[in-house]
């Protein structure tokens, strides 16, 4: 078994008027230790909701995640798994300065000294490129990017196994993301963390993660267990998605926006598709290894 | 500009906060010009000043507590700036603008076929419903009367952005705005919105002010390239020889910045750019974060000078530091 695994999770949320959405549907994945996982997909595919299950902070409706044998959702692993989310400033406390946020993980999880937890924060402050001085500022006063360096520290006070990056930069300028990107890259480097980052951004997911995972409408599409090899992406998803962070024009797409109310067991991305055709919308394709480290869902490729 | 006249031009526009203590600079006068047919884009990062500059060519400010000052032409006709009744030939007319955020320029309490027909006498009505579809199924709508009928949160943000497309060109404006058009869309959604933005350019021959962070959508969008930095336009020029000849130590670490499908250290700017109240420091405003920066750009402020064909830089080094630079490395 691998360190983290994921199998088969679903989950949907009921609306008000009883129509149900499928958020994540079947997902499985696994992921070895050291390996930074990027999760990318449009806004509504269901990358944060498998985040937070992964987490444990939402439970699936079938399916189960493991981390080392265990359940995410059993206490001891909680110290384990950290998170940053994308809106730092909602993530904090605005009412606690920047060190008792950065203690609250360290009393939770460490049986430290005052002086001790004083220290460690202060460390924690400089692995992120902030200063001693700012651990008396409250949220407000930092910028963006300070504040998202903060919450990076506060997830790693808690010397977590495995970082969840649920969308770490879209709320940044230009050069505070690049910063960002380079404090990420070498902490993973220097803790060999396993991380599984969450992006639209498929540019600065290359630059981070090692595998990566492509979402449509709740499910998986596409597997890669080598994100340099960008390239090999087939599934027509996949390939659009490319195309428009290369600047390619000219991807072909077919008409139609809205997915029929009652999805039944069709593909995911069968509306959308050029190719689809009948048995595209009668059975949805299982994602299957095509070659080493590469899967993919769909009949036709 | 190759000797043509420019369809819209600033001239010393400049934009300042009225504050107990004085005025605070938000916008430093800038000279900005958007070719007949052609797109201008606007790059820099939140709190340069770009989205002020569009404002105030719109005139859409208080004038309590703003003030702004400077000239702008529309075909060399002067917009009236500082009268808000005669600005309602221009506004919505002559120029119109799109923004980041559709659902929050749809009044929530209206359809979206309401704000077509908002102003409109009874008479003009039929005419106007027709307007409004053929330009709703132009901006590639299946089914423009039923949008019409929906409210702005019953639809989706591509389709809401194409519904604010369509209500702004309804006019037929010369110059439309678009201040970070397709931020808050997903990147396929952005593509095809942008792609939008190029055929109507084709066949209309739009003009367009696109403001946006993002470089990848100005250099696909755009003819002609300003940089803003606190608040001070600091490279100008057409888009292929600023994109090659980057000068200004700010634009060509924006440039650096995005990682471009490839695993090496990125090159960053360290520090972050100045808020509002420290643009009147003294000295070049990139200074504090720029690796070629020498004693006087701490006391001067340098001035815009040409350093190429129609290619502008406001450095006091004359961009030595990025004309020099090594192999892109920042």
């Amino acid at each position: 078994m691998s360190f983290l695994e994921i199998q088969e999770v679903s989950k949907s949320y009921r609306s008000r008027k009883g129509r149900q959405t499928e958020a994540v549907q079947k997902v499985s994945l696994s992921l070895e230790r050291g390996r930074c996982l990027g999760v990318v997909g449009e806004s509504g595919c269901g990358k944060s909701t498998l985040c937070r299950m992964i987490a444990g902070v939402v439970r699936p409706d079938s399916g189960e995640i493991w981390l080392e044998g265990s359940s995410v959702r059993e206490k001891k692993n909680r110290k384990k798994i950290q998170m940053v989310f994308q809106n730092s400033l909602d993530a904090v406390n605005l009412h606690l300065n920047a060190g008792r946020i950065l203690s609250e993980p360290l009393e939770n999880f460490f049986s430290m000294s005052r002086e001790e937890r004083r220290n460690k924060t202060e460390g924690l402050l400089e692995l992120v490129g902030l200063s001693k001085e700012d651990a008396g500022k409250y949220p407000k006063q930092f910028s963006g990017g300070q504040l998202q360096r903060i919450c990076i520290a506060r997830a790693l006070a808690a010397e977590p196994e495995l970082l969840l990056l649920d969308e770490p930069l879209s709320s940044l300028d230009v050069s505070v993301q690049a910063q960002l990107l380079n404090l990420l890259a070498d902490l993973k480097r220097e803790f060999r963390l396993t991380g599984i980052l969450v992006s639209h951004d498929l540019e600065a997911v290359y630059y981070l993660a090692d595998e990566l995972a492509v979402m449509y409408s709740g499910a998986l599409v596409e597997t890669l267990s080598d994100i340099t090899a960008l390239d090999c992406l087939r599934h027509p998803y996949a390939r659009r998605l490319l195309s428009v962070h290369n600047g390619e024009a000219g991807t072909e797409q077919a008409e139609g926006k809205s997915l029929p109310e009652e999805r039944g067991e069709a593909c995911v991305y069968a509306s959308q598709c050029p190719k689809a055709d009948g048995l595209c919308f009668s059975k949805s394709p299982e994602l299957s290894e095509r070659e080493d480290g590469h899967k993919i869902a769909c009949h036709y490729i | 500009m190759n000797g043509m006249e420019p369809l819209f031009v600033t001239k010393g526009l400049s934009v300042s906060l009225r504050e107990k203590g004085g005025l605070l600079p938000v916008v430093f006068p800038a000279d900005i010009a958007v070719k007949a047919g052609g797109c201008t884009g606007i790059v820099g990062e939140s709190g340069c000043g770009k989205s002020m500059l569009c404002k105030a060519v719109l005139s859409l400010f208080s004038e309590r507590k703003w003030q702004v000052e400077g000239e702008a032409f529309l075909k060399g006709e002067r917009i009236p700036l500082e009268n808000d009744r005669k600005m309602d030939e221009f506004r919505g007319r002559r120029m119109s603008m799109i923004v980041q955020d559709p659902l929050s320029a749809f009044d929530p309490r209206m359809t979206i076929g309401a704000h077509f027909l908002e102003g409109s006498r009874r008479r003009e009505r039929k005419e106007r419903y027709q307007a409004a579809v053929s330009v709703l199924s132009r901006m590639a709508l299946k089914d423009p009367e039923d949008v019409m009928r929906k409210y702005a949160f019953e639809l989706s943000g591509g389709m809401l952005q194409r519904a604010l497309m369509g209500l702004s060109l309804l006019g037929r404006p010369e110059l439309l705005i678009a201040d970070e058009p397709t931020t808050a869309l997903d990147s396929t959604v952005q593509e095809e919105i942008l792609r939008l933005l190029l055929d109507l350019q084709k066949e209309t021959g739009l003009s367009l002010l696109l403001i946006s962070h993002d470089l990848n959508v100005v250099s696909r969008m755009a003819d002609t390239i300003y940089v803003m930095y606190a608040g001070r336009i600091v490279e100008s020029g057409p888009i292929e020889e600023v994109q090659r000849h980057p000068l200004h130590p700010y634009t060509v670490g924006l440039f650096a910045s995005r990682p471009a499908f490839s695993k090496e250290r990125l090159s960053v700017m360290e520090g972050r750019p100045p808020v509002l109240g420290e643009l009147l420091k003294a000295g070049c405003a990139f200074a504090p974060r720029c690796p070629g920066v020498k004693e006087e750009c701490r006391s001067t402020v340098p001035s815009f000078e040409t350093a190429g064909e129609g290619h502008l830089v406001r450095c006091g080094q004359k961009g030595a530091w990025g004309s020099h630079r090594e192999g892109g490395s920042f």
